[in-house]
């Protein structure tokens, strides 16, 4: 019994943080995809494309949390990581050009390519970041846990 | 449980506990054989030794056997781990996982891992890694919150 709560436990835990990651990744692709429509003079967005990309950010999310769960939470960026930030960046832009949701534009396409690297890195500096900010409550918080100890003791 | 009083000659007063099962009266002599004011005894090498508890980095429960790590020893002792941490309740030790107590005073620097997971370096250098359902706990414990509140 205990083993089974701790597999769904887990899977639970996973299962969130892959759909969050999914979630952030489809905001950022609209993103684009929205700036490119109104530079393009467009009022309106492709509701099939919006699909299409929901699609594509849930299933290589996914495949890239099952690959290395937390990757993109890491102290430092390794091979591994790196070659998932660029082939999961590649994949975005080619199902960009292949899906037309820039209009079979390259050059849109392969800035698309760029800009999804350029958002992974920034989630991993925001995630450093996070973290070096936790870091620096918990030692302060820490420190004063142990003044308050040693006070309590006199 | 009988017991047998020894006056001897010459040599260290000394006293032994021999039991074929642990159970909650052996508990009890043990706990008088800790002294109450901060000491924990165990075997270190074949050899009893005694240590204060302030000295203690953290226990560890492996393969039903509790081991206690110091900067320089490591001890068994005779009491499980939830036994051991009922005895150091009155000090600053912390349940961070399944199998691991460690003490708080000991904690020279704290780093925040991914997902939620914090990373105790001890005094020693050793980093211990306290997981995410224990976390929180944690982070209400340094914070002086009481868990009622």
């Amino acid at each position: 019994m205990n083993k089974l709560r701790d597999f769904l436990e887990k899977y639970i835990t996973r299962k969130i943080g892959a759909e969050i990651k999914c979630c952030l990744t489809f905001l950022l692709i609209l993103c684009y995809y929205c700036v490119y429509r109104w530079v393009c003079g467009s009022e309106g967005a492709d509701i099939i494309h919006m699909l299409e990309m929901l699609w594509a950010a849930y299933i290589l999310e996914w495949v890239q949390v099952l690959v290395h769960c937390d990757f993109d939470e890491v102290d430092r960026l390794g091979a591994k990581e790196l070659t998932l930030i660029l082939s999961g960046s590649v994949v975005y832009a080619v199902s960009g050009h292949l899906l037309g949701w820039f209009d079979g534009n390259t050059a849109v396409c392969g800035g698309f390519g760029v800009y999804m690297i350029v958002c992974y890195l920034c989630t991993f500096w925001v995630y450093a970041i996070k973290r070096s900010i936790d870091a620096k409550m918990l030692n302060s918080d820490l420190k004063r846990f142990k003044e308050r100890e040693n006070s309590s003791l006199y | 449980m009988k017991y047998t009083v020894e006056q001897i000659l010459q040599g260290e007063n000394e006293l032994i506990l021999r039991y074929s099962r642990h159970n909650g009266e052996v508990d009890e002599v043990l706990r008088f054989m800790n002294d109450p004011r901060g000491k924990l005894t165990g075997l270190s090498g074949g050899a009893r030794k005694v240590i204060d508890r302030g000295s203690i980095l953290y226990a560890e429960s492996v393969d039903r056997k509790t081991f206690v790590y110091t900067e320089d020893d490591v001890l068994r002792v005779e009491f499980t781990l939830s036994g051991l941490e009922e005895i150091l309740s009155t000090v600053n030790f912390f349940r961070c996982s399944k199998s691991m107590i460690i003490n708080i005073d000991r904690i020279s620097e704290l780093k925040s891992l991914a997902s939620n997971r914090i990373e105790a370096v001890m005094t020693s250098g050793e980093k211990i890694i306290i997981s995410r359902t224990y976390a929180s706990e944690f982070r209400r414990i340094l914070k002086g919150v009481s868990g009622d509140e």
